[in-house]
């Protein structure tokens, strides 16, 4: 019945493009070429690309465009915000090569720009439930110890959230942290926080360009639930060598960029990229008598690079690695990080169709040290997965643009591995490898119905095999885990043995469709209404059962015990621009149903767990809510205020009685105002203001005594709040004389500039120290826990 | 203002220190402070609690075995947890019973129960017109190899000061968990502590059939010269094991919501309500065998 319909509605969708293709096939041409940079070569990605009227494109991912159109004269007008546009008229009686270099716009106009849409782009694309964030909007932002960090640049924007303000990773519409897909130059990152979570793996000179993808996920994206969020680096300047570097409190960043195989004009064929930061707390302990063996720093390297092999084909590769390193002497010490590679080739055959095919390899791994006297081991962990994912966009005509592919995913998962050090009595031993296979295949169609109305639909057919070698433990009544409803508690079912399966053969398989649709209306040139439905399946599952990831946390497939997690989001969008697009609003309402939830037992152990699957509970979610984005893109004063009303709710046999409860995610109001003042020549101000309700926190419901300690009894998850969020940062930046010799800045910032201590959470405890002494004293008391009291930070930057 | 005290293996632990690590070198970041009368929070119900258990431990032969009964209140109380001294207390190993007599306070004693290694012993107790059952399982416990004690120097997670440490060879083949108790003078020493849940508790799953020397049963217990240092090893059930842990875990768990912090959760019985599942009572009823040595500091 299954496979039925999934051939029907693949048959209706290649008929329905087809036909579309078909009927609307007379004798175009086409015009087609890249845009980019012109100072630096670098390709921009979304610079529009208008004919006239309805007419126009946008460049994709490599700043290629292509668009048919029939015989005759035409004035091409190329836009990019913070570029000036440009013009040209064409006589399109063949087929025609148009490459557009582009110029920032001379910013002694004493303007800022601070988003990177084009004019009217976020009326009129089909596009919705996503956001671009400039690089350059991220730099300006207040940042915690100098560090501009793009994933707290994106918890300004409306539906994105954060546990706390420590927290690693963060929240999309009331999703969990591990329902984010994070690509780095196509590569997935794992763990994408240095330091516990205070900041980002994104070292921000090296990125180019930031999307996230909140909902009206294209079919070219799958495997998570809530967002993607595709990070792109910097291609590397192909037309001369530069350099930069930064100096922070925390750390120092470098980065230098060169073309290569330079033509006679001077432009590269190649350029790259090459960038490094490393934080030096580890310095300073050094200094200390008491600290100095301690360790605790990060460092990561970033590496871009693209060669153009001919005036068609181009090839690039890059590389991320990432590595934290701590350590407490007689304790513990624990490195881990991400590493990723990416090989890609893109090629454009004949005008109308572009081809890319991208090879990569991504892995996350840490290791545990305990070096407790006694029982001293070494503890490692990975996970690493092999992609490949080649894909066509076919320029079918002005109105349809086809997107084809495929999202190949080879993963092997290492649990865990013991070993002993010191001589301890601990044993050498491997939990069993898990390797599965996950393959996506999807097509997708941009057309243009009529100049008000145009579609995005798309389907994704996604597979996914549990694979051999491995022994799968077997249970009493064919599950590890039932569920008691009358005592509301799971009991472990009997193992009854082990069944081997051989290499490569299948021990699981689900598959599913995942239709994606977006709808956009226009009212008129500068208003719109949009519609979008995805569904999304979720195949590996975060094994974590704190309110924020750790380093430590461990991804699982889906298996016999653990069942694929999905979700269906619908949502509905209201976008106009006024005042000559000075003002960008929108307006968008969701809502989120999630089935096979997974979540983990009361009291269960994760960390040393071969056993994980005796340790999930599944259930379901929910998630609502209103979103209200209003930005000033131009002008001294630029900014944008976000508005998100919302609701996460999630419903699991035995938490909270079996009664939905808020998740950790549920915040009902939350207010950012960003706001960015462009005071002189030298001087570009910016600040934000965040208000949040308070977050759920769970309530004791009574406390008793057991072998000597204070135990507080719980009934309702998170039944209680946290008092409100609010918190005021500032920053500063001053830009260097034009006549300087040496182009460097200084950047000032100060986080929670009123020094409020917002509640990252209220706990409860007994008191357990009578002056110097540690007594179990009977007495319980409630505590509030803050992270950021006023932050003032300063970092220079300079460029060569 | 906090600062690491005492850190354990667990993430949780090194992670809370290691934000705090971060941070105190730049600014006076992560800051506690006590909200007691700010809130209020009362309680739902009010839960039974049973606390207590069967020893099997051949240095105290003539032991009495006692269980105490009380009832849960509100957790920002300032009160005692009020006594439960009405209830029918009994266990019985199949064949045999035996009733509880209340003594004072809530605690119940039985004598003359000789536990033997395997022995299972289910609970019953009546109270206001609830039947709560429960039961637990005798299993072996090695024996300590040697208790001995030294003077240690400071360390990141222990002030200078003396220690007890002992060896044990672990049975090969059986999972084996374990429990220790300390006791200082006669007393029973425990302070709430991130380490206890793998300090007080053990589990041999990675050192199975292995010779575990210079254990540490307590690292929180301060010893005098002079001072007589009971340690008890306690062999038990699995159950009882992932109780302890959860409880140890929930009972030093600072509240740092960087990471490492489980979401708060009941910690369920092996005893339930039979007459009204769901007014379940909190609290466990063990068996175990106790080996036990003593040693005094000279």
């Amino acid at each position: 019945m299954r496979d039925l319909l999934l051939s029907k509605a693949s048959t209706l969708m290649v008929l329905l493009m087809l036909g579309s293709s078909l009927v609307l096939a007379q004798r175009n041409f086409t015009v087609s070429g890249y845009i980019k940079e012109k100072s630096s070569g670098e390709s921009l990605i979304g610079a529009t690309l208008s004919a006239g009227g309805t007419l126009g494109t946008s460049s994709n991912e490599y700043g290629f465009y292509s668009l048919s159109l029939p015989p005759g004269n035409y004035r091409l007008v190329f836009n990019y915000l913070g570029f000036t546009s440009f013009e040209q008229i064409i006589d399109l009686n063949a087929n025609l090569t148009l490459n557009v270099d582009m110029v920032a716009t001379a910013t002694d106009l004493q303007e800022v720009v601070i988003n990177a849409s084009p004019k009217n782009e976020q009326v009129q694309s089909t596009e919705m439930g996503n956001k671009t964030i400039a690089i350059a909007t991220v730099k300006k932002l207040p940042a915690v110890i100098g560090e501009p960090d793009v994933l707290r640049a994106i918890q300004l924007l409306p539906g994105v959230s954060n546990t706390n303000e420590a927290a690693s990773g963060f929240n999309v519409r009331g999703g969990g942290a591990d329902q984010n897909l994070i690509l780095l130059d196509e590569a997935t990152i794992y763990n994408a926080t240095h330091l516990f979570g205070l900041f980002s793996v994104f070292n921000a000179d090296a990125i180019k360009d930031v999307k996230l993808y909140k909902g009206g996920i294209p079919a070219t994206y799958g495997g998570r639930l809530s967002s993607v969020l595709d990070v792109r680096q910097r291609e590397g300047n192909n037309r001369e060598f530069k350099g930069e570097a930064g100096i922070g409190l925390i750390s120092s960043r470098l980065l230098v960029e060169a073309p290569f195989a330079r033509k006679p004009n001077g432009e590269g064929r190649g350029s790259f990229m090459l960038a490094g930061r490393r934080s030096y707390l580890d310095l300073f302990t050094k200094l200390s008598k008491s600290f100095r063996d301690n360790k605790l720093y990060f460092y990561d390297l970033n590496l871009k690079s693209n060669f153009a092999l001919n005036e068609n084909n181009r090839l690039y590769l890059s590389g991320y690695f990432g590595r934290d390193n701590f350590k407490l002497p007689s304790l513990v010490a624990a490195q881990w990080g991400n590493a990723s590679g990416t090989l890609r080739w893109t090629s454009n055959w004949g005008k109308k169709l572009f081809f890319q095919t991208s090879a990569i390899a991504s892995r996350y791994d840490y290791n545990l040290d305990n070096l407790r006297s006694g029982y001293e081991f070494s503890w490692k962990s990975d996970i690493a997965n092999f992609n490949l994912r080649p894909r066509a966009t076919w320029y079918v005509n002005a109105k349809n643009t086809i997107k084809f592919g495929a999202d190949a995913l080879a993963y092997t998962f290492r649990p865990g591995q013991i070993s002993p050090l010191n001589n301890s009595p601990i044993r050498t031993k491997t939990f069993a490898e898990n390797r599965a296979f996950e393959l996506g295949l999807y097509l997708d169609n941009e057309q243009k119905i009529s100049s008000s109305l145009a579609i995005q639909y798309g389907l994704r057919w996604s597979n996914f095999f549990r694979l051999g070698a491995e022994y799968i433990r077997q249970y009493e009544l064919g599950a590890p885990l039932r569920f008691d409803a009358l005592q509301n508690l799971y009991f472990r079912n009997a193992q009854t043995g082990l069944k081997a399966y051989k290499n490569n053969e299948v021990i699981s398989q689900n598959n599913a469709l995942e239709p994606r649709f977006s709808l956009r209306y226009l009212l008129n040139e500068r208003n719109s209404i949009k519609l979008g439905y995805n569904k999304m399946y979720q195949y590996i599952h975060l094994i974590s059962n704190t309110t924020s990831p750790t380093p430590l946390d461990i991804w699982t497939p889906s298996g016999p015990y653990i069942s694929p997690q999905n979700a269906d989001q619908l949502a509905l969008g209201y976008f106009t621009n006024t005042a000559n697009n000075a003002y960008e609003i929108s307006f968008e309402v969701y809502f989120k149903d999630i089935n096979n939830l997974t979540d983990f037992v009361d009291g269960a152990d994760l960390l040393f767990n071969e056993n994980i699957e005796a340790q999930v509970a599944k259930g379901n979610g929910r998630a609502y809510g209103a979103e209200l984005q209003i930005n000033k893109n131009v002008g001294k004063l630029t900014g944008w205020l976000s508005y998100t009303l919302s609701r996460s709710q999630g419903k699991i046999p035995g938490v909270n009685n079996g009664n939905w409860y808020a998740t950790n995610s549920d915040q009902l109001h939350q207010l950012n105002l960003v706001g960015f003042y462009k005071l002189s020549k030298r001087w570009d101000l910016g600040g934000n203001f965040i208000f949040g309700s308070g977050r759920p926190v769970t309530y004791p419901s009574g406390k008793y005594t057991s072998n000597g300690l204070v135990v507080a009894d719980f009934s309702l998850r998170n039944g209680g709040r946290l008092p409100a969020y609010h918190r005021l940062d500032l920053s500063a930046t001053l830009h260097p004389k034009a006549s300087a010799k040496r182009q460097g800045e200084w950047v000032f910032s100060v986080i929670n500039v009123y020094n409020r201590l917002n509640a990252a959470s209220i706990f409860f405890r007994e008191i357990s120290e009578v002056g110097d002494l540690e007594i179990a004293t009977g007495t319980t008391e409630a505590v509030k826990t803050a992270f950021f009291p006023i932050i003032p930070s300063v970092s220079y930057n300079f460029k060569f | 203002m906090f600062f690491f005290i005492q850190i354990d293996l667990k993430l949780l632990q090194w992670v809370s220190t290691a934000v705090l690590f971060t941070t105190l070198f730049f600014t006076t970041l992560g800051c506690e402070k006590v909200v007691t009368d700010d809130l209020n929070i009362g309680q739902s119900e009010s839960r039974l609690v049973i606390e207590g258990g069967i020893e099997r431990n051949p240095s105290r032969p003539q032991q009495v075995q006692r269980i105490r009964l009380s009832q849960t209140i509100p957790y920002l109380s300032k009160e005692r947890a009020q006594a439960v001294t009405t209830a029918l207390v009994s266990v019985s190993d199949g064949t045999q019973s035996w009733k509880f007599q209340h003594t004072s306070n809530g605690w119940y004693e039985v004598e003359g129960i000789i536990p033997t290694v395997n022995q299972t012993f289910k609970l019953t107790i009546l109270w206001k017109g609830d039947t709560y059952q429960g039961q637990s399982q005798v299993l072996a416990v090695p024996q300590i190899d040697s208790l001995y004690y030294a003077y240690e120097a400071e360390t990141s997670i222990t002030d200078e000061g003396y220690f007890v440490r002992l060896d044990i060879q672990d049975p090969p083949g059986i999972a084996n968990y374990y429990f220790f108790r300390v006791l200082v003078n006669d007393t029973v020493f425990v302070v709430p502590d991130r380490g206890n849940n793998r300090t007080l508790v053990l589990s041999d799953a990675f050192f199975d059939g292995k010779r575990s020397t210079r254990v540490n049963p307590n690292e929180e217990v301060r010893i005098k010269l002079g001072d007589k240092v009971t340690v008890q090893q306690l062999g038990i059930p699995r159950g009882y094991f992932d109780y302890l842990y959860q409880l140890f875990t929930q009972t030093g768990n600072q509240g740092l919501s960087v990471v490492g912090n489980p979401p708060p959760a009941p910690i369920r019985s092996n005893v339930f309500n039979t007459t009204r599942p769901t007014q379940y009572p909190v609290g466990y009823f063990y068996a175990a065998d106790v080996n036990e040595k003593s040693i005094i500091i000279k």
